[in-house]
């Protein structure tokens, strides 16, 4: 330290001798932090505390000759910055002595030894990075240029991500432009909404973005800024934007406004329908919104449009929703090459049929056989056939098979082939599968239809009619009961005593059947006739009475009721 | 190794890039534009340079990463302040110096990792050879110091790529053409004399009052710092005038390992703070200069507050790096519009007064190759084995080639590193034809997914 003060001197004093700067004289050793502070003000001219911005000022000025037009906004932020830094007082002063420090405190930190230069070796250590493109030789120039003025003229994808795809691709122009191709939509696309909002805000609140974002919270402050430089040269908003900026804060005065609108804590806007923790009552909406939608009211003077969130959206990856997953699935699945297993998914059992003798082919009938010119060998090619590796169904209603069809109608084809087939997927071989099986159970029904003799069922018949005969005869009296018990004599016996129950229960007979004591006997079912006949003789006045209040109550009820 | 000068060999090169870098938005008012390397990436890949870099995206710097320099407790501040919780950060940030030429804006941490992670990915590049220069334009934050934000830098991407540079190459040469001084490079690296810092910037009443010419360094790193203090309104004559000899004479004298070059564009002509009246020419020829030797360079950025200049700066240079001429007529990009009223590449030098009269600028060249002749000797560091991998490296071409079967193909790793000199006549592996084109039947599985690529099919597994 001692050592390089001195020559530090020196080289100071070489210095002095023959240049005449300004700053030469002010001696601003490096080291010397104790020097006394008044012989430093004494020499050195006030260095000016905010040296970067102070020279902003110098800079537009000296600078003004070149594009003049495009420097009015850039010395209107300068002088705005000036006036911010004027209110906000004494700047601290951490810097502005402009010292090279020596100290812990301020060197970097140097392992003293190297690495040993050995070229080979130097591959170790993690990458930093990730590539993004790399022009490999031999590549063909003029195909490469070819590949980005299509990707980004016609698809206006960057060129960067141009470069990307391509070389993910293994430099494949053709795949590379495909995939290009199904980029297209994923351009960060501002509505004509949100384009007027930002105006409004941008007027409003100059470029603080972060308080732009705050009026639209479904994007992001990136997104935003983005935005502007973007637009900044063609919608040129130094025109929409007066002077106001530096005075007066239009945000904070609205922000001051809503802060002092009625609020309910959290729950959900009414205009965006969104879940959030202030509700802020918007009066000439009559209604709560979020903090957003009531900015957007505030600046805009109509309400938030609610579809500016789905821009957002539209950016994120489309998911499918949970419920629809097992359908996608099983249209997937349904898609899949037929394997021959559509049995095991349905659980049916497949019934092996042998080669039975049920059903004969008759080739050479010589009505059905076409006539010479119409026979066509056709080849594997033509009728590929493969069960190993993809099983084929017919194909009747297929192109062209159709179009056979229509030009047989005008005698136009000489040849006719009599089997198309197509890739069974395993919806077709399932459907195939539920064919064959149904049409299994309608033979095998009428089967068993044809085996039975009409004699045995017409005898049964005659069987259950008897049955039912007998049991209608039976009927009244022999009906079994879960309160009766059979007697050794065979008949059924009801018990003498009457519950509560079928009192209650045989009055009401009583009202609605007065004394046919079959019928009563009939829907009690728990008691005979005569039993029944003894009881209304004991309480043959009571049940009068019962029966005449019901007539009478029925009477008065029907016509007010109605 | 020094002065091999290969005016027309062929140079790899890498160009990092990270596509939310001009999202970041320092403040209203602010001069600091990270918007303007977006546009330097839109002209770049509109004429066509694509061609000749290697394009990649760094990975964002961690904070073990930032930490190698900067202290934790700044690092912390850092990712921890954002606007909506900056009072309870007041004193930290005046500590920190976070507030005022620095504002703490939305994403600032995300922004210092981009950028940090650019040059650390960039030197770890040429650590391996795999390139011979590397670009981050995200780079240059040249003022941020250990501990303290300063001058619209916050993490010093430089100070943590040289950092990385030192584990490989034992001298590193850090040069600075931005129209401030390279403080924050220059104090880090003050007491060292494995890393030269050579500075030319506008000295005298300007940010950040460092860089006299007094300033050499201190203790082991006396002499290895180097400033050249210049005035207003120099051109390209009289700039290159001084940087060429002190610039060959550091060449010859340090013999650096690896060169990095902060390309801070707001000592071109029309600048909003730099008062220099330099053009893409005189700016370029500084590139041209280092391209021309056969060392491993890093290009980072900097400053530049005219952002339409700025990204006609460094397209330029970034031409200059691929060695490739390009049309003065400005491609159409995304941000044609900026290049009003004339849509050209170059800009012109104004007439304004250069304060720098050649007889000031002779006696300064002398005094700065006065200190430099007094550097005898070629600095010289303890070297250290590195053990072997556990694992016999795959990537070594060389000795892939070598041990190659010679009836059998080279796997493609290896051959698309091999780099045809453009004067070559000879067939190489790839003679006649493209094989890879026709290998259709391999095919990448799949794509990028964060970019929102749709799929065909909706996902169901």
């Amino acid at each position: 330290m001692e050592a390089s003060m001195s020559s530090e001197e020196d080289a100071g004093k070489d210095y002095e001798d023959g240049m005449d700067y300004d700053n030469g004289e002010n001696g601003r050793e490096s080291f010397e932090l104790e020097d006394p502070m008044e012989d430093l003000s004494l020499i050195r001219p006030p260095r000016p505390k905010r040296a970067k911005s102070g020279d902003s000022q110098d800079g537009t000025a000296g600078e003004s000759n070149e594009d003049e037009e495009e420097e009015d906004e850039e010395e209107e932020e300068s002088t705005i910055e000036h006036s911010k830094l004027n209110e906000s007082g004494p700047a601290p002063l951490s810097n502005a002595d402009g010292l090279i420090n020596v100290g812990s405190d301020y060197q970097a930190v140097i392992d003293q030894t190297v690495a040993k230069k050995v070229p080979l070796k130097r591959d170790a250590g993690i990458d930093r990075d990730e590539p993004i493109w790399e022009n490999p030789d031999g590549i063909d120039d003029n195909k490469l240029l070819q590949y980005i003025g299509e990707a980004t003229g016609r698809f206006r994808v960057p060129i960067d991500r141009s470069l990307y795809i391509l070389k993910g691709l293994n430099f494949d122009f053709e795949d590379a432009i495909k995939e290009v191709e199904k980029r297209r939509e994923l351009f960060d696309y501002w509505s004509t909404e949100e384009t007027s909002l930002f105006s409004n805000c941008y007027f409003h609140f100059g470029k603080k973005f972060k308080k732009i974002q705050v009026a639209m919270p479904h994007r992001s402050l990136g997104s935003i800024i983005q935005f502007y430089y973007n637009t900044k040269k063609r919608n040129n908003y130094k025109t929409i934007v007066d002077s106001r900026w530096n005075d007066a804060d239009e945000f904070d005065h609205l922000n001051d406004e809503i802060k002092k609108m009625s609020k309910v804590v959290s729950g959900t806007c009414e205009n965006c329908k969104r879940k959030c923790d202030v509700l802020i009552y918007n009066k000439p909406m009559d209604r709560h919104e979020c903090r957003a939608c009531v900015l957007y009211f505030r600046i805009m003077r109509v309400p938030r449009p609610t579809r500016t969130r789905s821009c957002s959206e539209r950016r994120e990856k489309p998911v499918c929703p949970e419920y629809m997953k097992k359908y996608v699935l099983n249209y997937e699945m349904l898609n899949l090459p037929a394997d021959g297993k559509a049995a095991e998914r349905l659980h049916l059992k497949v019934k092996t049929v042998d080669d039975d003798d049920e059903c004969m082919i008759i080739d050479d009938d010589p009505i059905r056989r076409p006539s010479e010119p119409y026979l066509v060998e056709t080849t594997e090619d033509e009728d590929p056939y493969d069960a190993n590796t993809c099983r084929m169904t017919r194909d009747i209603m297929g192109e062209t098979a159709l179009k056979v069809y229509e030009n047989l109608k005008n005698h136009s084809v000489k040849s006719i082939q009599l089997v198309w087939r197509k890739k069974q997927n395993r919806s077709m071989e399932e459907c195939e599968l539920l064919n064959e099986e149904a049409r299994n159970r309608i033979m095998g029904a009428d089967r068993m239809q044809k085996r039975v003799n009409v004699g045995t069922v017409e005898k049964w018949k005659k069987e259950m009619l008897e049955l039912r005969h007998r049991q209608e005869r039976r009927k009244p009296n022999d009906e079994p009961d879960s309160q009766s018990a059979g007697t050794r004599s065979g008949k059924i016996r009801h018990d003498f005593h009457w519950s509560d129950e079928e009192k209650r229960n045989v009055v009401k007979c009583f009202h609605w059947y007065k004394d046919d004591f079959e019928a009563i006997a009939e829907v009690m079912g728990s008691k005979t006739q005569d039993q029944i006949r003894i009881f209304y003789k004991n309480n043959e006045d009571l049940i009068t009475k019962s029966i005449k209040k019901y007539r009478h109550a029925i009477a008065s009820s029907l016509p007010t009721n109605r | 190794m020094s002065g091999t000068v290969q005016e027309h060999g062929k140079r790899r090169v890498a160009y990092y890039y990270d596509s939310n870098i001009g999202n970041y938005y320092y403040g209203q008012g602010h001069v600091m534009k990270p918007h303007r390397i977006r546009m330097t990436h839109h002209l770049v890949l509109n004429y066509g340079l694509y061609r000749n870099l290697e394009i990649f995206r760094p990975f964002p710097a961690s904070f073990d990463d930032m930490t190698r320099f900067h202290t934790d407790e700044y690092m912390t501040f850092l990712k921890s302040a954002n606007p909506d919780n900056l009072k309870s950060f007041n004193k930290q940030m005046l500590k920190f110096n976070v507030g005022e030429d620095c504002p703490l804006f939305d994403g600032l941490y995300e922004f210092c990792q981009l950028s940090s992670g650019g040059s650390l990915a960039a030197a770890t590049k040429l650590n391996k050879q795999k390139v011979d220069i590397a670009i981050n334009w995200m780079g240059g934050l040249h003022h941020a110091k250990k501990s303290e934000a300063s001058g619209f830098c916050y993490t010093n991407d430089i100070v943590l790529g040289i950092l990385e540079l030192l584990k490989y190459h034992k001298r590193v040469l850090y040069v600075d053409i931005d129209v401030h001084h390279g403080d924050g490079v220059e104090e880090a690296f003050y007491t060292t004399d494995r890393v030269m810092t050579v500075s030319f910037h506008k000295y005298g009443d300007f940010f950040p009052g460092t860089g006299d010419l007094k300033d050499i360094g201190a203790g082991k790193g006396k002499l290895y710092s180097v400033n050249v203090p210049l005035r207003d309104g120099i051109t390209d004559s009289a700039y290159q005038s001084i940087f060429k000899p002190v610039m060959t004479k550091v060449m010859e004298r340090f013999d650096p390992c690896a060169v990095v070059l902060q390309c801070g564009a707001d000592s071109l002509n029309g600048d909003r703070l730099g008062p220099f009246n330099l053009t893409l020419k005189g700016h370029g020829e500084c590139a041209r200069f280092f391209r021309s030797y056969n060392v491993p360079l890093m290009m980072v950025g900097g400053g530049g507050y005219t952002p339409r200049n700025v990204a006609r700066c460094w397209t330029y240079e970034t031409s200059i790096a691929v060695n490739k001429e390009v049309p003065n007529e400005l491609p159409y990009n995304d941000y044609f519009e900026y290049f009003g009223p004339n849509y050209r590449l170059h800009i012109e030098a104004s007439n304004a007064a250069n304060e720098n009269n050649p007889e000031m600028l002779t006696k300064l060249q002398a005094d700065v190759i006065a200190n430099l002749e007094k550097l005898t000797f070629v600095p010289s560091v303890q070297m250290r084995p590195i053990p072997d991998d556990a694992f016999p490296n795959q990537n070594d071409e060389t000795a892939i080639i070598d041990a190659a079967h010679p009836d059998k193909r080279l796997p493609s790793e290896v051959t698309d590193r091999m780099v045809q000199d453009d004067g070559d006549f000879y067939d190489g592996e790839r003679e006649g034809d493209d094989r890879r084109n026709e290998n259709n039947a391999k095919r990448a599985a799949e794509f990028d997914s964060d970019d929102g690529a749709t799929e065909k099919r909706p996902k169901t597994e």
